[in-house]
C-alpha cells in the first residue's frame, strides 16, 4: 500500500463539539490498550489510503492495508472520524481484531452511560410528576369549606401550606381585599413574612396589571431594576379571582436552593411552578366564592325566618316578642335536656316559627279579647296545621315541622291536632309546649295581667304528665331562674322605621353595589 | 418528498425522550441533539419540516438557535418549549423570531406534535 497521509492527518474539528470529543475519548483509549499511537482522521476527507476507505465504506469491522513489513488499521468510529494506527504485518490482524473489540466495548459502555443519564432524569421526572400529583390530590380534597367567616386565615393556610412545599418557595403570602375590593387586608403568610405589608401592596400596585392577564414570574430581582426589596429575589404573582370578583393575590416568594446538580436543573421559577400556582389559586378562588355564597344562603334564611316572625306580629300585635321569648326558652331547655348544638338550634328556630300559622286565624277569632266559644276554638287549632302549610314547601325548614304542628299536644294525648301520646310527640312539639305555656301564662295581656313566676310554675307542676313531658317539667322548675333571666332580659324587637323619600327621590332597599 | 424530520433541541436528555417518542409514534422522524450547537450543526447538515427547541441549553439557547435556523430559512416553524415562557413572552426577541408557539413546561406532548403538524400543514401550503 502507498501514499499514507501521516502528518498530514488532520483532526476533525468542525462538525460537533462534543462528537469529535467522543471519538478523541475513544481514540485515547485505544491507544493505551493497544499500547500504539492512534490518530483520528476526519471521515469526510479525500484519502489514498485503502484502510481508511475501506473503514469509511464499511464501519464496525477494521480494516488492514501493508507495505512491506508496516500495516496500517483503520476503523470507523461513532462521530464520524477514523481512527487510524499502525503495526508490524505479522501482529496487524490481531492488532485490528482487538482494536475493534475494545471499540465495540467502549461505544457500549457510553451508551449504556447515557441511557442511565436519560433514566435518571425520567425517573427524575417521574418523582416531580408524583410530587405534583399530590399536591393537586391534596388541595383538592382538602376542601372542606369553614363553617364562619372568622376561618378564613386558617381555610387560606391550609392550602398555602403544602403549596410552598409543592413549588419550592420559601413563603407564600395571600394578601385578600376587603368587600368592596377597595384596600387590602392583612396579609397571611405561609412561613416567613419576607415583605412588610406595605411593601407587598407597593409590589401588586406595580404587577397587578399584568397578574390580571397572566401569572407574574419574575427572577434575579437583585440585578434588574424592576423592583427593589432586599429580601426579594425571584417571586410568582397570581391573581385570585372567581364569578368576576377579585379576591386578591397569592404571591411565592423566593425559591428554595435545589441541590439537584443536574446540568438541566433551572434556578429560580418557571412555568412549572407558575401553573402549580395557578392551579391552586383557582381552586382557593372557587372555595372563597363558595364560602361567600353559603354566607348569603344563610344570611337569607334568617332573613326568611324574621321575615316570617315580622307576618305574624303584624297580624297579632299583642303577641309581639312572643316567638322570640318561646324560642329562647326553648333553646335554653332543649340545652338543659342534653341535647346536640345543632338540635338546639333547630328548637329556638321551630319556637320562632312555631305560631306562624295564626296568619291564616280571621281577626275576629286571633285578637278577640276574653274566652273564645267552641266554634272560636276551633278555629284556632287549625293553627298548627296552617303552621305546617305555610311552611312545607321550604325545604331548609323541613326540620320546623314537627315542632310546629304539635306544640299543641297533650303528654296524655287529648291535645291537636292528632292527640299523639307521651314519647310518640316529637321533642320540640313537648319542649315547646312547656315554653309557650309558660309565657302566655307569665306575660301581659290587654285584658289581663301576667301571672307571677311561681303561680305559673305551679300551674306547670300540676300539669305535669298531664299536658307536659313530666321530665321536661322537672328540668324546667328545677332551672326556673334561668327561665325567668331570659323572661326579664327580653326586649322585644323595635319596629323598623322606614326611611322617607330623599327630595323626592325613594331611599328603600339596598344600593347595587353592597349587594356582592 | 415530504420531509418528516422534526429537529429536537432539548437538554434534558428525559423530556428529549419524551418529545421524540411522540413525534416517532405520529409518523415523525425526530432528531434529538443535547445542546444548542449541536442543532445548529445538524440543521445546517440536512433537511427538517419543523425546529422544536428548549431555551436554556449549553453552549447555545433555544433562541439564538432560532434566529440561526431563521437567518438562512424563514418559513420554517419555530417552537420554544420552555419553563421561561411566562419572562420570554414579554421580549421583542420573540417576536421578531416569528416562532408559531411557546409551550410552557410542563407541556403536553400530544399538543406539542398537534401544533406543530398545523405549522407543516399551513407553511406547506404558502410555500
Amino acid at each position: 500500500m502507498s501514499n499514507l497521509p501521516g502528518k498530514d492527518f488532520r483532526l476533525e474539528t468542525t462538525a460537533s463539539a462534543s462528537g469529535a470529543d467522543l471519538d478523541s475519548r475513544l481514540a485515547e483509549i485505544l491507544s493505551a490498550e493497544l499500547e500504539v499511537h492512534v490518530q483520528v482522521v476526519n471521515a469526510n476527507d479525500d484519502s489514498d489510503c485503502e484502510a481508511i476507505k475501506a473503514a469509511i465504506k464499511t464501519p464496525s469491522v477494521a480494516h488492514v492495508a501493508s507495505t512491506d513489513d508496516i500495516a496500517t488499521i483503520a476503523l470507523r468510529l461513532p462521530a464520524g472520524g477514523v481512527a487510524v494506527w499502525k503495526a508490524d504485518v505479522a501482529g496487524s490482524k490481531r492488532s485490528a481484531r482487538h482494536g475493534c473489540t475494545i471499540l465495540q466495548l467502549e461505544v457500549a459502555r457510553h451508551e449504556v452511560h447515557q441511557l442511565t443519564a436519560e433514566v435518571d432524569s425520567l425517573t427524575a421526572q417521574v418523582v416531580n410528576d408524583f410530587e405534583e400529583l399530590s399536591l393537586i390530590r391534596s388541595l383538592a380534597s382538602s376542601m372542606e369549606l369553614p363553617t364562619s367567616g372568622n376561618q378564613l386565615t386558617e381555610f387560606v393556610l391550609s392550602s398555602l401550606g403544602p403549596l410552598a412545599e409543592g413549588v419550592g418557595a420559601i413563603s407564600i403570602a395571600g394578601v385578600f381585599t376587603d368587600n368592596q375590593e377597595h384596600r387590602t387586608l392583612e396579609p397571611i403568610w405561609s412561613g416567613e413574612k419576607l415583605l412588610s405589608r406595605d411593601q407587598l401592596n407597593a409590589l401588586i400596585d406595580q404587577f397587578s396589571d399584568e397578574a390580571s392577564q397572566q401569572t407574574v414570574v419574575r427572577n434575579n430581582l437583585l440585578t434588574g431594576d424592576e423592583f427593589k426589596a432586599a429580601n426579594l429575589n425571584e417571586f410568582v404573582m397570581v391573581q385570585c379571582r372567581s364569578e368576576g370578583r377579585l379576591h386578591g393575590w397569592i404571591i411565592a416568594c423566593n425559591r428554595i436552593d435545589i441541590d439537584e446538580d443536574v446540568p438541566w436543573a433551572q434556578l429560580g421559577f418557571t412555568t412549572v411552578q407558575a401553573s402549580l400556582m395557578d392551579t391552586a389559586t383557582n381552586q382557593l378562588a372557587a372555595q372563597l366564592h363558595n364560602m361567600r355564597l353559603l354566607k348569603q344562603k344563610e344570611d337569607l334564611f334568617t332573613e326568611v325566618v324574621r321575615a316570617l316572625v315580622n307576618a305574624v306580629e303584624a297580624r297579632d300585635p299583642y303577641t309581639c316578642g312572643h316567638s322570640e321569648r318561646v324560642a329562647s326558652f326553648g333553646r335554653c331547655l332543649a340545652k338543659l335536656s342534653g341535647q346536640s348544638p345543632s338540635d338546639v338550634d333547630r328548637t329556638y328556630l321551630t319556637g320562632l316559627l312555631h305560631d306562624v300559622g295564626k296568619i291564616a286565624i280571621p281577626d275576629g277569632v286571633l285578637q278577640k279579647p276574653g274566652r273564645l266559644d267552641d266554634n272560636e276554638r276551633a278555629i284556632i287549632e287549625t293553627h298548627t296545621d296552617a303552621g305546617w302549610r305555610i311552611l312545607h314547601e321550604l325545604e331548609a325548614l323541613q326540620d320546623v315541622l314537627p315542632g310546629v304542628l304539635y306544640h299543641h299536644e297533650h303528654f296524655d294525648g287529648e291535645g291537636y291536632p292528632d292527640g299523639l301520646i307521651g314519647d310518640n310527640i316529637p321533642i320540640d312539639g313537648r319542649i315547646l309546649a312547656v315554653c309557650d305555656a309558660f309565657d302566655a301564662m307569665t306575660s301581659d295581656r290587654p285584658y289581663r295581667k301576667g301571672m307571677s313566676t311561681e303561680k305559673a310554675a305551679e300551674i306547670l307542676k300540676g300539669g305535669a304528665g298531664k299536658f307536659w313531658d313530666p321530665n321536661l317539667i322537672n328540668l324546667f322548675l328545677s332551672n326556673l331562674n334561668q327561665f325567668d333571666e331570659i323572661r326579664i332580659n327580653h326586649e322585644p324587637r323595635e319596629q323598623a322605621v322606614r326611611p322617607a323619600p330623599i327630595d323626592g327621590v325613594p331611599f328603600v332597599g339596598h344600593t347595587t353595589d353592597s349587594l356582592v | 418528498m415530504e420531509i418528516k424530520k422534526i429537529l429536537i433541541a432539548e437538554d434534558n436528555p428525559g423530556l428529549a425522550r419524551v418529545l421524540a417518542f411522540k413525534f416517532k409514534s405520529c409518523g415523525y422522524t425526530p432528531v434529538s441533539c443535547a445542546d444548542g450547537q449541536l442543532a445548529w450543526d445538524a440543521f445546517q447538515a440536512d433537511q427538517f419540516a419543523a425546529v422544536v427547541s428548549d431555551q436554556e441549553m449549553p453552549n447555545m439557547t433555544g433562541v439564538e438557535l432560532c434566529q440561526h435556523v431563521r437567518s438562512v430559512n424563514p418559513d420554517i416553524p419555530l417552537f420554544l418549549v420552555t419553563g421561561r415562557q411566562l419572562e420570554l413572552a414579554n421580549t421583542d426577541a420573540v417576536a421578531s423570531l416569528d416562532l408559531s408557539q411557546i409551550f410552557a413546561k410542563p407541556f403536553s406532548p400530544g399538543n406539542v406534535v398537534k401544533a406543530v403538524e398545523a405549522a407543516i400543514v399551513k407553511c406547506g401550503a404558502s410555500a
